[in-house]
């Protein structure tokens, strides 16, 4: 498949969010300082700390109830910490207004555990979907309803490296579950983030499907330069395709670093779950 | 009285069947209802019977002393029935829509957390909905009547104003059953707030929304019709004068171009939701 070029050198559509800018040099894409973060009296994250520098591919490794998905909604501002702090690009989500939140969530793309796309929709709307953050809404009304031909093309493209274009005019209740997390990871490049993160990418596919998840996550987000951080339960598919790995339990991080530099140990300490652990899961 | 050791007091649905039972026999009491009132002298058993028996043959030539061909009347009031509707549909979906995203608690809950006042006035949208919906067309006909005379947009008016509050009601609710994932997902893509709900929420909606226009559709045909009896052009008035004429053939022609023209539009919106909600 030819690669196209970066998609945000392409298309200068940031629209009022020019205004905000480009992040400064030096700091790094995402920063989380002794964050903690509770559901009521569950605590789900424990003085977590974490950075990751722009362009890094990052896999977060543990059981269900690690604390994975909650660490991601925290990196878009879906969640606000208990304590501590998260920084995007140098920016403190606690002290953004909602203007510049919202910059901050135009800048990253989120695929979906549940891929949340607007049931009723066709496909075309829904990547169109995915440039929300940067219109206003006359504008939006105006792009989707009748959408310019340079932009449909440019979806088709996009939905060609995907793998589905001929589905750019279904709507996504008739396609598979795979297919519709290919309609999610469109909508996530059309946004032109600087960052991806994805939360389980494969738990919606069948196993067979999910090295091609994967890989597909993997090449879109080296191609397009963007900083990838997915949340995975497989960990062979983790070690292959992300060099680092960050390992969670109980909403600590336990072990980070290249994952060629981790035992076998390390794993095992992951998912051996404790004899308490197994009787609260009970 | 107790089943399987529950006092009868403690059981709150075999007390709520009692206390409907107990309402329904109360109010057969109060009314006096009997079913052989209705019957009365053999005269009006006799005129009864003529209506009924008139069903079997409409007719094709009016009973007064013209004895012109009923079908252009009939097809005539056929037209206007559609044209009151129509006008009244697409009036009270442009009302209705709007009030109906003012009514629903999604809308607002969009801004609960900057603005304060946001309680207060989904609170008084609800009530002009409430207000709308609760007095039947009929009796908004009698007000507009009153006010400004005999007019299409008399008629028009009077279905518009409660189909308005009757979408409102229907639309806001079908909006906050809407699910919320997806937008929440447009929410994390940085869409400012009436994007999220324009493109996350409105579309889950929308199929059941335009299914339910058809639906009321329906009932504006009805209700333009019962609009007639005041004087309205519609099949109603057809009705309405070959009755009081006790010219029953005729009133059975109206009667049956009313039933065609309600199963047709029925036929054609069941075949449109099918497309909306299965497409």
């Amino acid at each position: 498949m030819p690669t196209l070029p970066r998609s945000s050198r392409r298309h200068a559509s940031w629209g009022w969010l020019a205004s905000v800018g480009e992040p400064a040099p030096g700091f790094p894409r995402f920063l989380l300082e002794d964050v903690s973060f509770g559901y009521g009296a569950a605590t789900a994250l424990r003085d977590v700390s974490l950075r990751v520098a722009p362009g890094e591919a990052v896999a977060i490794v543990g059981p269900s109830g690690a604390g994975k998905t909650t660490l991601l909604r925290l990196l878009v501002g879906a969640l606000r910490p208990d304590r501590g702090r998260v920084h995007v690009d140098g920016r403190d989500l606690q002290q953004t207004r909602s203007r510049e939140l919202r910059a901050v969530r135009a800048s990253i793309g989120f695929v979906h555990q549940d891929l949340r796309l607007v049931p009723t929709g066709r496909v075309l709307t829904n990547v169109l979907a995915g440039r929300l953050g940067r219109w206003s809404l006359m504008r939006a009304l105006r792009e989707t309803l009748f959408p310019r031909r340079s932009e449909v093309e440019r979806v088709h493209a996009l939905l060609a490296r995907t793998g589905i274009p001929e589905k750019i005019y279904q709507r996504v209740t008739n396609l598979s579950g795979g297919q519709q997390q290919r309609v999610a990871l469109a909508r996530a490049l059309y946004q032109e983030p600087r960052s991806l993160l994805a939360d389980e990418p494969v738990s919606s596919v069948d196993p067979a499907r999910a090295r091609d998840t994967v890989a597909l996550l993997a090449r879109l987000a080296k191609e397009e330069e963007l900083t990838l951080l997915a949340s995975l339960h497989d960990l062979p598919l983790a070690r292959e395709f992300f060099p680092r790995l960050v390992g969670m339990r109980r909403g600590q991080i336990v072990f980070d670093g290249p994952s060629r530099d981790l035992l076998d140990e390390d794993f095992r300490a992951l998912y051996q779950l404790s004899e308490e652990e197994l009787l609260e899961g009970a | 009285m107790s089943f399987a050791g529950v006092p009868f007091y403690h059981r709150p649905r075999l007390l709520l069947l009692l206390a409907i039972s107990g309402a329904g026999l109360l109010s057969v009491w109060h009314l006096r209802l009997a079913p052989w009132d209705l019957w009365g002298d053999g005269e009006r058993v006799a005129l009864l019977g003529h209506f009924f028996a008139a069903a079997v043959s409409p007719a094709l030539r009016s009973e007064s002393g013209l004895a012109t061909a009923m079908l252009p009347r009939v097809v005539q009031a056929a037209a206007n029935t559609v044209v009151f509707a129509t006008a009244a549909t697409s009036l009270a979906l442009v009302a209705g829509t709007l009030l109906g995203l003012l009514a629903s608690r999604r809308f607002w809950a969009l801004f609960a957390t900057t603005r304060a006042i946001a309680p207060l006035l989904h609170a008084g949208v609800r009530a002009v909905v409430g207000l709308l919906r609760s007095i039947h067309e009929v009796l908004w006909a009698l007000m507009i009547l009153a006010a400004f005379g005999l007019s299409p947009a008399a008629a028009v008016l009077a279905i518009a104003i409660p189909y308005s509050g009757t979408f409102a009601k229907i639309f806001s609710e079908m909006l906050d059953e809407a699910g919320p994932e997806a937008s929440e997902a447009l929410r994390l893509v940085g869409a400012p707030t009436l994007s999220v709900f324009a493109f996350g929420l409105v579309p889950g909606a929308l199929p059941d929304m335009g299914a339910y226009a058809f639906y009321r559709f329906e009932c504006a045909l009805r209700s333009a019709a019962i609009l007639g009896f005041f004087g309205f052009p519609t099949l109603g008035k057809l009705i309405f004068e070959a009755a009081g004429e006790l010219h029953f053939h005729e009133t059975w022609t109206g009667l049956y171009a009313l039933f065609a023209l309600i199963l047709a539009v029925e036929w054609w919106s069941g075949a449109l939701r099918q497309r909306l909600t299965v497409a």
